[in-house]
């Protein structure tokens, strides 16, 4: 299938060392914030230490985000590249450092060190301020999901807002306003067409996204990322990708509930079998259009008109160069990493292992691997291992890079459209269908007792 | 510090360093980085907005095409849509039990009467689609007007 399997050995290897370095840093930073150093005070000073540990902890996410951006976008530049050189049949990035596995890091000390060029008759106001507007929301957008995604994690004060999704979807509304900044204040053409191409597209495939996103909330009752995270434990069959909840009836079943568990969820009889499967029929549908509506919000392909090369040299950015061009960058890669968290939490079950615990405690040897992580002394006494949100958050991980690595693979694979199609497919395609589906899961989820 | 202006504070700090990190931590820093290292030199031929290397035509910020206007009067209507299924969506459950009150909702399913049960909780769902068809209404209009035309 791939003419160069070494590079496949290469880019696994790749990925392992970085997200192990990454997270490695970034979670030992929140250990010696938020914990550590709040255990220590409180052993020196009492407690008076009270007020200065709830400061800690409460800025322990803070300055945990502030050091996580900025590598994990170096390593989403570096595993597209690579992926895209391995999907194309080309050699990536292979000098810098082992395997080329410090390219992006150079690349990052070189965008530092470019001169920063504002061109003749821009706004020069404007154009500084529009990378800051696109950057921000990527920052304080992501708040509620950090709830959801570090499975609430006792010992930090990680902020969840009640609203939920809807903060993030109106912080996700926000960098709009910085492309066509960007576009209007650079004083060129091609920026303009580029800004207002971005604007007219954000907003077609705004509505499908968030009538998919809406569907699940539905389903769900509530817009509390948390919430909806915690309804979905329990294996696959609870997660909304399959139905949002549809199928509880039946894993309560089989977790040995039996016949009478179907009877409690499915109480119409026939007619409740019928709009279960029309749930999670509808549930996948939306799962696709919020994928669709995702990858035209952050401009990537198909849907990177805003910046086609070949069209509009390189759209609203055109003119930057430097830094300013280096955070249009990081924030595209982290509104990339966003995107993939809000499906992990609202379709594949957050930190949930897709394995059922009937199942998984059945298997011998795995509760007396987590009896064993939670008496150790990393575990029971420095509190490096939190044996309720490990586990969990390696899947969190996996699921979230693992739709990163999906959409490298769709930029891979497909051609881009072109403008008129594209506004047509938004309008006279994804919107209808969003509707239908979101009709469809109005009327079916009265049959069916969902997450119960 | 009670929890709620701990939380409050937590995502104001949020907020501000959104804003700081591309501000302070990287634009500020490359501009004191060139102008200590004494790299930033324009001039005007290197401040030319990039035209594919011709000399730039005419003004930059032309007229663009009324289209866009079009398409962005379509959003809002779609979007204060949303805006009102949210509350909706979140009300829509509790429908059957403020109007006939709790109790008298437990009592339906104990003695099993689900058709009454059925013909209480539908008053949501047909609600929000006669809400819905309205809208359909006003986009089939404006598809057969010829709006989600991009010629």
């Amino acid at each position: 299938m791939f003419s160069n399997g070494d590079e496949i050995f290469k880019i696994s290897r790749l990925t392992i060392v970085w997200l192990a370095g990454i997270f490695t840093i970034v979670w030992m930073v929140c250990w010696a914030l938020g914990i550590a150093l709040p255990m220590l005070l409180t052993q020196q000073l009492g407690d008076k230490a009270a007020l200065t540990n709830e400061i800690l902890r409460a800025a322990t996410p803070v300055i945990a985000i502030l050091v996580f951006i900025p590598i994990n976008a170096m390593f989403m530049v570096l595993i597209e590249r690579r992926a895209l050189a391995l999907w194309t049949v080309r050699k990536g990035p292979n000098r810098v450092g082992p395997d080329g596995n410090f390219q992006t890091a150079a690349d990052a000390v070189k965008l530092l060190l470019k001169e920063d060029i504002t061109p003749t008759g821009a706004d020069a106001v404007m154009h500084t301020f529009a990378p800051i507007l696109f950057f921000a929301p990527s920052v304080f957008g992501a708040v509620p999901l950090l709830a959801a995604v570090t499975n609430n994690h006792p010992l930090f004060r990680v902020l969840n807002l009640p609203t939920g999704i809807f903060f993030v979807l109106a912080a996700g509304a926000l960098p709009v306003v910085a492309l066509v900044m960007a576009g209007w204040a650079s004083n060129n053409k091609y920026s303009l067409v580029g800004g207002l191409r971005s604007a007219a597209q954000a907003i077609s495939y705004e509505i499908p996204l968030v009538l998919s996103l809406i569907t699940v909330c539905l389903m769900a009752g509530t817009l509390d990322l948390v919430k909806i995270t915690e309804q979905q434990a329990g294996g696959i069959l609870n997660w909304n990708l399959l139905g949002g909840g549809a199928l509880t009836g039946l894993n309560n079943a089989l977790a040995g509930g039996g016949a009478k568990a179907l009877a409690t969820s499915y109480f119409m009889g026939p007619i409740s079998y019928v709009c279960a499967g029309l749930l999670v029929i509808s549930l996948i549908i939306s799962f696709w259009l919020y994928l669709t509506g995702a990858c035209a919000e952050i401009n990537r392909i198909p849907f990177d008109l805003p910046e086609a090369e070949s069209e509009l040299v390189s759209g609203y950015n055109t003119e930057y160069s430097g830094m300013k061009f280096a955070i249009f960058f990081l924030a595209e890669f982290t509104n990339l990493f966003i995107v993939s968290s809000i499906t992990t939490v609202m379709f594949l079950g957050g930190g949930d292992n897709p394995i059922p615990p009937y199942i998984l405690n059945n298997i011998p040897g795995i509760p007396q691997m987590v009896a064993a992580i939670r008496d150790s002394y990393f575990c029971s006494t420095l509190h490096i291992i939190n044996p309720e949100t490990f586990f969990a958050t390696l899947w969190v991980i996996a699921k979230v890079y693992g739709l990163v690595i999906f959409a490298v693979l769709i930029r891979g694979t497909l051609p881009r459209f072109r403008i008129d199609q594209l506004m047509a497919f938004g309008w006279k395609r994804l919107i209808p269908l969003s509707l239908i589906v979101f009709i469809i899961v109005v009327f079916a989820r009265e049959f069916v007792i969902c997450h119960g | 510090m009670d929890q709620s202006s701990l939380q409050l504070g937590q995502i104001f700090l949020f907020v501000a360093v959104g804003f700081a990190l591309p501000a302070l931590g990287m634009i500020l820093l490359a501009w004191v980085l060139q102008l200590a290292l004494g790299y930033h030199r324009p001039n005007a031929i290197k401040n030319q907005p990039y035209e594919c290397g011709m000399k730039p035509m005419q003004e930059a910020l032309v007229q663009f095409d009324v289209r866009y206007y079009l398409y962005a009067i379509l959003f809002i209507l779609f979007d204060i849509e949303i805006i009102f299924i949210i509350p909706w969506l979140l009300a829509t459950d509790s429908i059957p039990r403020l109007l006939i009150g709790p109790d008298a909702v437990n009592q339906l399913i104990a003695t099993g009467q689900m058709a009454e049960l059925m013909k209480l909780k539908m008053i949501g769902p047909i609600e929000i689609s006669m809400f819905l068809v309205i809208l359909v209404v006003g986009l089939v209009y404006a598809w057969k007007k010829g709006a989600l035309e991009w010629e």
